[in-house]
């Protein structure tokens, strides 16, 4: 993740974790997919069979195949975008902050961020049957900062990275009393 | 009263959908760019979904190759109201 492109990186600042979403979340966006994209084959077969004679008609014929065609082409595109608003939800770690960057839509991002200093609390949880099999789950910190509540979703290995965070925050808070 | 278009008027519309998709296609190839996202995932799901688009648009035009483009395409005919209000007993 290029995070000079989302935040001014600062000079002692060097990016620990690139966190995204495990994987298998996506799979449920995987399985519409697929369904929506079996649609137009059960719309052909019941429209052939029910109206023979309209689909003898070149014209309907060449309506049917513009229409399924940008049908797909439109599916392929929704895919797409899925996919990359899934993957540009991230989360940054550095050895001085957290940046939150949700991509909600095509043209629309958020991009929050936490000085690791200011966590007061860190809790992870492991929620379901594929989050346990899966070994993925939601971080919760708890901050004194203006987001009172910032939560890491659906990441692979949460109780490691909550360790992992709560030594960063601690680093960063000896850091900071030092100054 | 009839009202035709020729059916090439169909494949331009077709084609400036196709056009509109690739435009937004490509915003989101270029967000990938621009955040550094362009991992060995992302170019995989880049690729099938190029794959895929070109197999879609080869299949529709491998399937229209015999079509007459300057056919009519009948939007409107006033026969069918006509046709209709006709075999209507009152």
């Amino acid at each position: 993740m290029n995070l000079d492109s989302i935040v001014k990186i600062k000079s002692y600042e060097k990016v620990v974790y690139v966190l995204r979403r495990h994987g298998i979340t996506f799979f449920p966006y995987l399985t519409i997919f697929i369904a929506i994209l079996l649609i137009p084959i059960v719309v052909f077969w019941f429209f052939s069979t029910t109206f023979t004679g309209a689909m003898q008609n070149p014209n309907t014929y060449t309506l049917i195949i513009f229409a399924g065609s940008a049908y797909y082409l439109s599916t392929f595109l929704f895919f797409y975008s899925f996919f990359v608003e899934f993957y540009l939800d991230a989360w940054i770690v550095t050895n001085d902050r957290l940046v939150d960057v949700h991509q909600i839509s095509l043209f629309a991002r958020t991009v929050a961020e936490v000085d690791l200093y200011q966590i007061q609390d860190v809790s992870s949880e492991v929620h379901g049957f594929f989050p346990t099999i899966f070994n993925y789950g939601n971080i919760y910190l708890q901050t004194a900062g203006p987001i009172p509540k910032f939560i890491i979703h659906n990441v692979h290995r949460p109780d490691k990275l909550r360790e992992a965070i709560i030594e960063l925050a601690s680093e960063d808070k000896k850091f900071h009393s030092g100054k | 009263m009839i009202v035709s278009i020729p059916l090439y008027v169909i494949l331009f519309i077709y084609l400036a959908y196709a056009f509109v998709l690739a435009l937004f296609s490509f915003v989101n190839f270029r967000h990938l760019h621009h955040n550094g996202a362009l991992t060995f995932l992302s170019l995989s799901i880049t690729f099938l979904v190029i794959c895929l688009v070109a197999s879609t648009i080869f299949f529709t035009f491998v399937l229209l190759s015999g079509v007459d483009w300057k056919l009519p395409l009948v939007l409107w005919n006033s026969d069918w109201i006509s046709n209709t209000l006709n075999s209507i007993n009152f």
